[in-house]
């Protein structure tokens, strides 16, 4: 799927992460992770972040990922949601 | 715990913004509050592609109440197929929306204009600047509603036209005038069709006209100070430099306080970022200042007609017509001063 | 032994920071919220944030009730559809007004159930009665399931459906607080009384607690982590009911031994009833205070 209309799900509340979906002119793909723990837990975010968007079939958009201390749970419903509603065309 | 819940009930958002010291704002598409139990904590509203009324609870503050509201209002607005949203705030407020992916476009004392769209002024900017590529490294620009063109407008074009290499005319897309913005930018065409050295551009969102400045956003007698000095910075910062803009030609105002005023901050804004401002003094017609408001005013007293004097033939001929029936109605109707 | 249900957390199901520290604030069951607390944009998203919680957490013994949203919604069915396969304990579906509200949700369970090869039977529901007509049917809604372990009744869209104002003294929810306890008891199950809605109100929660417990209801809703243990203590039982179950309970073995038919303590009957009482009243008390007063 190619992320076509933005998108939004989650907050920047404590505890949670909020994530954008944004199309993108060329055909790329550009993930951009904030975190909070950005550099103890980097990696396993972005692992969780590719793997979700390798279920939904993601060949391009603007990823936005802004963490505030989600849980790994949390995370990958909000990415969830996020391409869920890109898919229905939200 | 914390609700979100929509509010219907104005009243109810009008007392919890008075409580602010906030007033209630214009033509509200949606509004939520935040609740906790029963009480109001925190609200927000949707007025088309703006958020207005954004106000939370000063017990409450720092406890992510706005976050929710600007949350809440961006998936709304995402919902409602809208993908771009302006907001005023308060320059300590303004980094609560960046974080939410809004950009700062204009700043001044007293407020600040953010917007949050994959587009917005990014491209806005990308067209002025393909527009300027094959036009001379020194242009001059008027920035004009034309509610309606009148010859005083067709005479400031002229001078700025014969004084510089190239003439932009900005029109004020916002349509808060009288004459709705794809008659005003026919007739400023029409009436200038004879002039070789212009181009006349829409002034999309980035024009700040003093009647979508938000009243609800600051008092009274700060509001046109804000106004002005934004409308101002957006313009030095994003329009100036892509269009190559040396020259800002402007006509004097006898009338209008808000534009004299306005006119004022220009000369000193401008002046610092190496514009000239050159204020042409008003054009009169036996005696009388030639200005739209005058031409307005005249439609409403039935005089259409005695407009002539003070209409270029294109600008005439459309008042007259019967294509121009519905506006004359309305003008004849109104009581505003645009 | 029925469950015991002194007080029910009302967590917003969107919200992760509640949603997972809802377990710790001391209340025997926590109800993660679709309904009300969710806006129509964000049902889904908190669908799927209740279903990863489901999931991913260990709750420690705390009870995991799920509002769903209401029968005549597009919603309900997509709620059970990613809920039933995570096991929580008890559904909540609110504005119940008969048996066949019941019946419908619980074909629908089933059906999951079936279809996925989950234990049968295992999720009970507790329905939120919140309408003149769901007080009036309260009893055929108690019986309509083995399912429904309790009946819960809301009474902030009861007063509006009754035209009437809600009080601290709630004189206008008295008639519906004393149906919905003897259909509850007549059908052998708990009764869970509304939250208190003011949150700065302490003396008015335990007001309105007091005359719940003392109205026979087993357990309150409440709706702001700050209530959750006033309204522990005044449901857990007293010194006194408790030394009196001891000695109901004492009586009774004594009886057994001594092969006696009919016992009486303090000039009164001990009959079946009373037993289970007692027999309840002990089971809170060994549960939440470890056995010690």
């Amino acid at each position: 799927m190619k992320i076509q209309n933005v998108v939004m799900a989650g907050s920047l509340e404590s505890n949670d992460v909020l994530v954008t979906l944004r199309p993108t002119d060329n055909d790329k793909l550009f993930i951009n992770l904030e975190s909070i723990v950005q550099k103890q837990f980097a990696n396993r975010i972005k692992k969780i972040i590719d793997d979700m968007l390798n279920e939904f079939n993601v060949e391009s958009g603007d990823i936005h990922v802004q963490d505030r201390g989600a849980l790994d749970c949390t995370l990958r419903a909000r990415l969830e949601t996020a391409l869920s509603r890109a898919e229905e065309g939200r | 715990m914390f609700i979100e819940r929509r509010i219907l009930d104005v009243s109810k958002i009008e007392s919890f913004l008075e409580n602010l010291g906030l007033k209630l704002p214009k033509k509200i598409d949606y509004t939520v509050g935040v609740f906790y139990g029963k009480e109001i904590v925190g609200i927000g509203s949707i007025s088309g592609n703006t958020f207005q009324g954004i106000g939370v609870d000063c017990r409450f503050q720092g406890e992510g109440i706005l976050g929710k509201i600007i949350t809440h209002l961006i998936k709304k607005t995402l919902e409602m197929d809208n993908d771009e949203i302006y907001v005023y705030t308060k320059p300590n407020q303004s980094i609560n929306f960046e974080s939410y992916g809004f950009k700062k476009i204009g700043q001044c004392e007293l407020a600040v204009l953010l917007e949050w769209s994959s587009k917005g002024i990014k491209d806005f900017k990308e067209s002025l600047r393909k527009l300027s590529l094959d036009k001379p490294k020194e242009t001059s620009c008027i920035v004009m509603n034309g509610n309606p063109m009148t010859i005083g407008h067709l005479e400031l074009i002229e001078k700025a036209a014969k004084e510089s290499p190239w003439l932009y005319i900005i029109v004020v897309e916002e349509d808060c005038s009288l004459f709705p913005y794809d008659i005003r930018i026919k007739l400023i065409k029409e009436g200038t069709k004879h002039i070789k050295n212009i181009s006349i551009i829409p002034g999309g969102q980035y024009i700040i006209s003093s009647l979508t400045f938000p009243s609800y956003f600051t008092r009274e007698d700060e509001l046109v100070k804000a106004h002005a000095q934004l409308d101002l910075d957006i313009f030095v910062r994003h329009i100036a430099p892509e269009l190559n803009i040396a020259n800002r030609y402007v006509g004097t105002e006898p009338y209008c306080e808000v534009t004299s005023y306005y006119n004022e901050c220009m000369k000193n804004k401008l002046e610092r970022f190496g514009i000239k401002v050159k204020e042409i003094p008003r054009i009169k017609v036996n005696g009388d200042i030639v200005s739209a408001s005058k031409v307005r005013e005249m439609i409403r007293l039935g005089k259409v007609k005695e407009t002539k004097r003070f209409l270029p033939e294109t600008t005439y001929r459309f008042v007259i017509s019967k294509e121009a029936e519905k506006i004359r109605k309305k003008i004849k109707a109104s009581d505003s001063r645009h | 032994m029925a469950r015991i249900r002194r007080t029910m957390l009302f967590v917003p199901g969107n919200n992760p920071g509640m949603l997972f520290n809802g377990c710790v604030l001391g209340a025997d069951s926590v109800i993660f919220d679709l309904e009300d607390a969710i806006s129509l944009g964000e049902k889904d998203s908190a669908r799927i944030l209740v279903r990863n919680a489901l999931e991913t957490l260990n709750y420690n013994g705390t009870e995991i009730i799920i509002r769903i949203n209401a029968i005549n919604t597009s919603f309900w069915q997509k709620d059970l559809d990613m809920i039933i396969p995570k096991n929580p304990n008890i559904i909540m579906p609110p504005k119940i007004e008969s048996k066949e509200d019941i019946i419908e949700i619980e074909n629908y369970i089933t059906k999951i159930e079936e279809r996925d090869n989950l234990v049968k039977n295992e999720i009970k529901l507790i329905p939120l009665i919140e309408s003149a007509l769901g007080v009036e049917n309260a009893f055929e809604i108690a019986k309509a399931s083995s399912r429904v372990v309790a009946l819960f009744l809301g009474a902030e869209d009861l007063t509006a459906n009754l035209g009437a104002k809600r009080t601290v003294e709630g004189k206008e929810i008295f008639y519906s607080r004393s149906r919905v306890v003897i259909a509850a008891k007549a059908a052998n199950i708990q009764a869970i009384d509304t939250p208190y809605t003011d949150i700065n109100d302490e003396e008015g929660l335990i007001k309105d607690s007091k005359i719940a417990k003392d109205m026979g209801f087993d357990g309150k809703a409440a709706i702001s982590p700050r209530h959750v243990e006033e309204i522990n203590k005044i449901f857990t039982p007293s010194y006194e009911e408790i030394e009196y179950s001891r000695r109901v309970i004492e009586a009774i073995e004594k009886a057994e031994k001594e092969g006696k038919g009919v016992i009486s303590l303090d000039g009164q009957m001990i009959d079946a009833p009373i037993v289970e009482r007692a027999k309840y009243v002990i089971s809170i008390f060994e549960n939440v205070k470890g056995g010690r007063y």
